[in-house]
């Protein structure tokens, strides 16, 4: 019998993403909670900056991504909760799952949820705004999952750090908002593009920047993410 | 065409500003007191 | 010994200041356009020059932390995140003061000051995770992680004014300035870099004695036996 050899990184993250998102959908309250809370969110920024409709059409792609950043937090916050709590860390320490796949995992599942949720909130804000994607429901996918994966991959460094720090529902958005701002600007101006229109042909270099964002700091997170969660 | 105009072509087009350039250096001074003190209360003490 | 060679660097520094002060002030001419506006320069460019100056430092220091780990290197990246961030923070504002006789408005959201806003709250979220966590060694490892992260900001703010259209002008070289501005501009630099070392060494201190007192136990007290 050939002796066990430890599950290559992809396998590895592969496996703990289905764990995760196993374990949301067989609770499915965090998930709810989330798509609730940003329902409410999209619904106090229409209010708040409302009723002007020529202005809610121009600020959609703006209102869209602060609803995600938002339920960011939330979903960012909770995602080492479950492990923390129940000293699981330790245990997906001790198993030979290098902790860059966790990273992996973490960071797409967070992703996943991220989309889940905008893929929610898109069709309630086109109806609120009312704004169509001029441009596509394609470009406006790939803006949504580019904004959503450039959010988790920092994110998920950062919850892993603050949640083991004092004040930790403070400390993750006071290191992420800043470190997410050029991302939420490319991301907002991308999806208001779609929304308005491109006569200028901005949106490529919109989306490449966002690319861009994504290539920095999914390196950044594989890179560094062990040396946070060693011992 | 009034004076200041034609004063301003010949010196500069922005005039005086000199309140802007003294709160800027006293800006500077005070902050560089403001942060030297406050190093200088957080210095280490010295074990017995 | 290294006392001596603080308090003389601190009263060279202040020289410095002085007569740096002195040729922005006074002896340095109107600018055509500016006029005495521009005297705020000799002491903005430098400020800020500081703070990307300490950014780097501080990212150099976390960089080096991961690879060889020492009480020294996490206390020097301390110090270069808050003289930086205090060097940023007025140099901010010396900006915006210097923008409303010249651009009409005290802010405006141009790639240069956004970058550098976004810098300066990073460095302060940088400071703040560092109080918040109670053990030294994760502290160290953490916060180095975080440095790096935000490092990413440094040559966006520097080469923001080259790559995007901004309101804030481009990096200029001595050649197109004049040369009795470059001379205010030179000792301002000297005046404010002399500043930069008196703090950071005493940042540096303060930071190295908190990781001391952590870090050894406290001393057994005997009591004698009456």
């Amino acid at each position: 019998m050939t002796p066990p050899v430890a599950p290559g990184l992809l396998w590895t993250a592969w496996i703990l993403v289905r764990k995760d998102l196993l374990l949301e959908w067989r609770s499915r309250a965090r998930a709810n909670a989330l798509v609730f809370f940003s329902l409410s969110t999209l619904l106090l920024f229409s209010f708040a900056l409302g009723p002007d409709t020529t202005f809610l059409k121009r600020a959609a792609g703006g209102t869209l991504w602060l609803a995600i950043l938002l339920a960011s937090v939330l979903a960012l916050g909770e995602s080492f909760r479950v492990e923390q709590e129940n000293g699981a860390l330790d245990g997906l320490r001790l198993a030979p799952a290098d902790a860059r796949a966790l990273f992996l995992a973490k960071a797409l599942a967070n992703t996943a949820l991220l989309v889940l949720v905008g893929a929610v909130l898109l069709p309630v804000l086109l109806a609120l705004a009312s704004v169509s994607p001029t441009l596509g429901l394609g470009r406006l996918a790939g803006v949504l999952v580019l904004g959503c994966l450039a959010i988790s991959a920092p994110g998920t460094v950062y919850s892993a750090i603050s949640s083991h720090a004092r004040s930790r529902d403070v400390l993750l958005p006071l290191l992420l908002f800043p470190l997410l701002i050029p991302t939420v600007v490319a991301a907002a101006k991308a999806t208001s593009l779609v929304f308005e229109g491109d006569p200028m042909l901005q949106f490529g270099s919109w989306l490449g920047l966002l690319a861009g964002f994504n290539v920095v700091y999914w390196s950044l997170g594989f890179a560094l993410f062990p040396r946070v969660v060693e011992d | 065409m009034n004076a200041s105009v034609f004063l301003a072509t010949q010196t500069g087009r922005i005039q005086g500003g000199w309140s802007y350039v003294w709160t800027a250096y006293g800006l500077t001074w005070t902050a560089f007191a403001l942060y030297g003190l406050s190093l200088w209360l957080r210095r280490p003490r010295q074990e017995p | 010994m290294l006392k001596n060679v603080r308090i003389a660097l601190a009263v060279l520094a202040l020289g410095l200041l002085i007569w740096a002060g002195y040729l922005g002030l006074v002896w340095a001419p109107a600018d055509r356009e500016m006029g005495d506006v521009q005297r705020i320069m000799y002491v903005h460019v430098p400020a800020m020059e500081m703070a990307l100056l300490a950014m780097t430092l501080n990212f150099l220091c976390c960089v080096t932390y991961l690879f060889r780990p020492s009480w020294s290197m996490d206390s020097l990246a301390e110090a270069f995140a808050e003289v930086g961030l205090f060097f940023g923070g007025f140099g901010l504002v010396l900006g915006s003061i210097w923008g409303k006789p010249t651009w009409g408005t005290y802010w405006t959201w141009d790639p240069r000051l956004t970058s550098m806003a976004i810098g300066l709250v990073s460095y302060a979220g940088y400071l703040t995770l560092r109080r918040l966590v109670d053990d030294a060694e994760r502290r160290a490892v953490w916060s180095a992680v975080v440095g790096i992260i935000i490092a990413v900001d440094v040559p966006i703010i520097y080469y923001s004014v080259r790559w995007w259209r901004s309101l804030h002008q481009m990096q200029s070289s001595p050649a197109t300035v004049d040369p009795a501005m470059v001379r205010a501009l030179r000792w301002n630099f000297l005046a404010f870099f002399a500043l930069f070392v008196v703090f950071v060494m005493a940042r540096y201190a303060i930071a190295l004695a908190r990781r001391r007192q952590e870090v050894t136990p406290p001393p057994l007290v005997l009591e004698r036996a009456s």
